[in-house]
């Protein structure tokens, strides 16, 4: 017991150094609150539903096949610490076991394999990537955007310094009434 | 004096006893040397990318811009420290909290070197320089390092942010896919060596290699713990290379930054964090990657052993070589960081699921089978599980005396 004595020592130190980051960050920085600070962070656009949204499955079915497999290597550390000192008979004893249990485990394993429970993504493309197959060259439809209908972007409008919304998809929706120019006018 | 000059100190000096301070020199020369090196490794990884993208790096601040960690740090600690809107506020102050208590404390069971000792009676007894090297030293360091994922998922859940949720989703699939591997394969030296302590896997590695036969003259001492017959040889190559792509894995670096990576998450967990809280996590995962990279150093390739047992060489003291080995595993962290895109996360989840894990069990098995015959306990490797100043290894011998 006396030799754990130093690292719970270690861990208190630890906690002490981590605590001191968080304190001195916390008094030593100024303090300056306002709105757009304390909204969430979306790239500066203005932030978009809540941030708790639904997510892939994969990630719990991930988490519960890491608990079988886990659960099986910690099973192997006592093994493999005791395996060295045996006699040859209980080495060959033990090993039988061992590979016994783990056949039983593979078996299970090579089920989610097939079962495709370890493929993150299922689609034929994900799994071979092809970069020159037709299905990769094939012309797709263009993307959309949401603001097709507002028409060119206005060049005018940005170079006199005019206070207009100028990015995002919804800049040009709301024109000012009576400039219409494009940039393809211009160019006749 | 010629025992001070072999590195042989004497048991009580003062009346004080030596031998059980050394877990406390440990500790402190662990710190001083994770919170001393910190602000170099930055330094060192931005000179070293810049070296090899052909261009200058930091070379502003100070000599050879050697001082612009210390200014980042005190440029954080004055930063403002913003707290958004709707997070969870006891989880997003207890998150970088975690990243860094475990970050520091994962180290406590490495064995950094080995000092020896002249008993009263005459006797010489040498001891692992650890914090504390208990004889689950393994299960401690993998424990440590698989907790570090609460940080990680706590941060990316409490943030209140999309791409903070999403960092900390793929963080944690990542890093328990990674860890099962990374068992396995610390597994595979286990079974070589029959014990869970660092100082005995290192301890182990002083052997000669590919097991020949003890040999007095100096050209075969020469070989006697050396690279040689370090388990990255000894354990069949494939352990150590399932390691070192888990260790770097588990600590989300290139090219497995998938939890932090900057064109779709932003900044991944982190992306709501600012000050000094944001720096917890950055060097959180620095000091992880050196005790990874110290656990590798420790298990496959020698830790405090120099890389061959001769005299300019062994009269380096251990925790030198220990060091330097620590400092190797940095640079590949840099160079693959500078060398590799990033992964796709499916192909992430490949390599984890059906390539390393399979390969892992499977040259357990083998190994196992290939030890059939070997036989057991030869002294070397079963240090009894003791007090620490009741530890005895055998007499150290020949030029390996001057080993500190």
């Amino acid at each position: 017991m006396n030799s754990y004595l130093p690292i719970l020592i270690m861990v208190g130190v630890s906690l002490a150094i981590s605590t001191s980051m968080v304190v001195g960050s916390f008094l030593l920085g100024p303090k300056k609150p306002s709105v757009a600070k304390s909204s969430p962070y979306e790239c500066g656009m203005v932030p978009v539903g809540n941030a708790r949204e639904r997510f892939p499955i994969k990630f719990y079915l991930i988490a519960m096949l890491f608990i079988i497999f886990d659960v099986e290597t910690i099973f192997l550390y006592p093994f493999a610490v005791v395996y060295r000192d045996q006699a040859y008979a209980m080495k060959v004893f033990y090993l039988t076991e061992m590979a016994v249990f783990s056949a039983i485990l593979f078996v299970g394993y090579f089920y989610i394999l097939g079962k495709g429970a370890l493929d993150w993504d299922g689609s034929d493309r994900a799994k071979s990537p092809d970069s020159t197959s037709a299905e990769v060259l094939a012309p797709r439809p263009a993307l959309r955007f949401g603001n097709e209908k507002s028409g060119d972007v206005d060049l005018d409008l940005m170079a006199h310094n005019v206070s207009v919304p100028m990015f995002g998809a919804s800049s040009q929706e709301e024109r000012l009434p009576g400039r219409v120019a494009t940039v393809g006018d211009r160019e006749e | 004096m010629s025992d001070l000059f072999n590195g042989i100190f004497p048991e009580y000096w003062a009346g004080i006893h030596l031998p059980s301070l050394v877990p406390y020199i440990a500790m402190v020369g662990s710190f001083a040397f994770v919170l001393g090196i910190l602000p170099m490794l930055i330094w060192i990884e931005r000179v070293v990318i810049a070296l090899m993208q052909d261009r200058k790096g930091p070379n502003r601040v100070g000599p050879r811009g050697l001082l612009q960690p210390p200014a980042d740090v005190l440029k954080l600690f004055f930063k403002e420290d913003i707290t958004p809107g709707n997070v969870d506020k006891w989880l997003y102050y207890i998150a970088p909290m975690i990243t860094v208590t475990l970050a520091f404390a994962g180290s406590a069971t490495l064995a950094t070197a080995v000092m020896n000792f002249r008993a009263e009676n005459g006797d010489v007894f040498s001891l692992p320089v650890s914090v504390g090297d208990v004889n689950v030293g393994l299960l401690y360091i993998l424990g440590i390092s698989s907790l570090q994922v609460y940080g990680i998922i706590l941060a990316g859940w409490s943030s209140n942010n999309k791409y903070s949720l999403l960092g900390g989703l793929r963080a944690s699939a990542q890093l328990i896919s990674y860890e099962l591997s990374m068992g396995l394969s610390l597994l595979c030296v286990v079974i070589l060596v029959g014990s869970l302590k660092v100082g005995s896997i290192v301890e182990a590695q002083n052997v000669m290699p590919f097991g020949i036969a003890e040999r007095p003259e100096w050209w075969w001492q020469m070989f006697k713990g050396s690279f040689l017959s370090w388990f990255w040889i000894g354990s069949g190559l494939i352990p150590v290379i399932i390691y070192t792509i888990s260790m770097i894995a588990e600590t989300n670096r290139a090219p497995f930054d998938l939890p932090e990576a900057e064109s779709e998450l932003v900044a991944g967990f982190h992306t709501e964090y600012s000050s000094m809280k944001f720096a917890m996590f950055f060097s959180g995962e620095y000091v992880a990657m050196l005790t990874v990279s110290g656990l590798n150093a420790a298990v496959f390739w020698g830790g405090s052993l120099p890389p061959l047992n001769i005299l300019p060489l062994t009269l380096v003291p251990g925790f030198i070589w220990f060091i330097i080995k620590i400092m190797m595993g940095i640079f590949l962290y840099t160079w693959l960081r500078a060398t590799l895109p990033r992964l796709r996360y499916d192909a992430l989840m490949n390599l984890g699921w059906k390539r390393m894990l399979p390969l892992g069990l499977v040259w357990l098995f083998i190994l196992a089978a290939l030890t059939l015959h070997s036989e057991g306990s030869k002294g070397r490797d079963t240090v009894p599980a003791a007090p620490v100043a009741e530890i005895k290894a055998p007499a150290v011998r020949g030029t390996r005396s001057a080993r500190n």
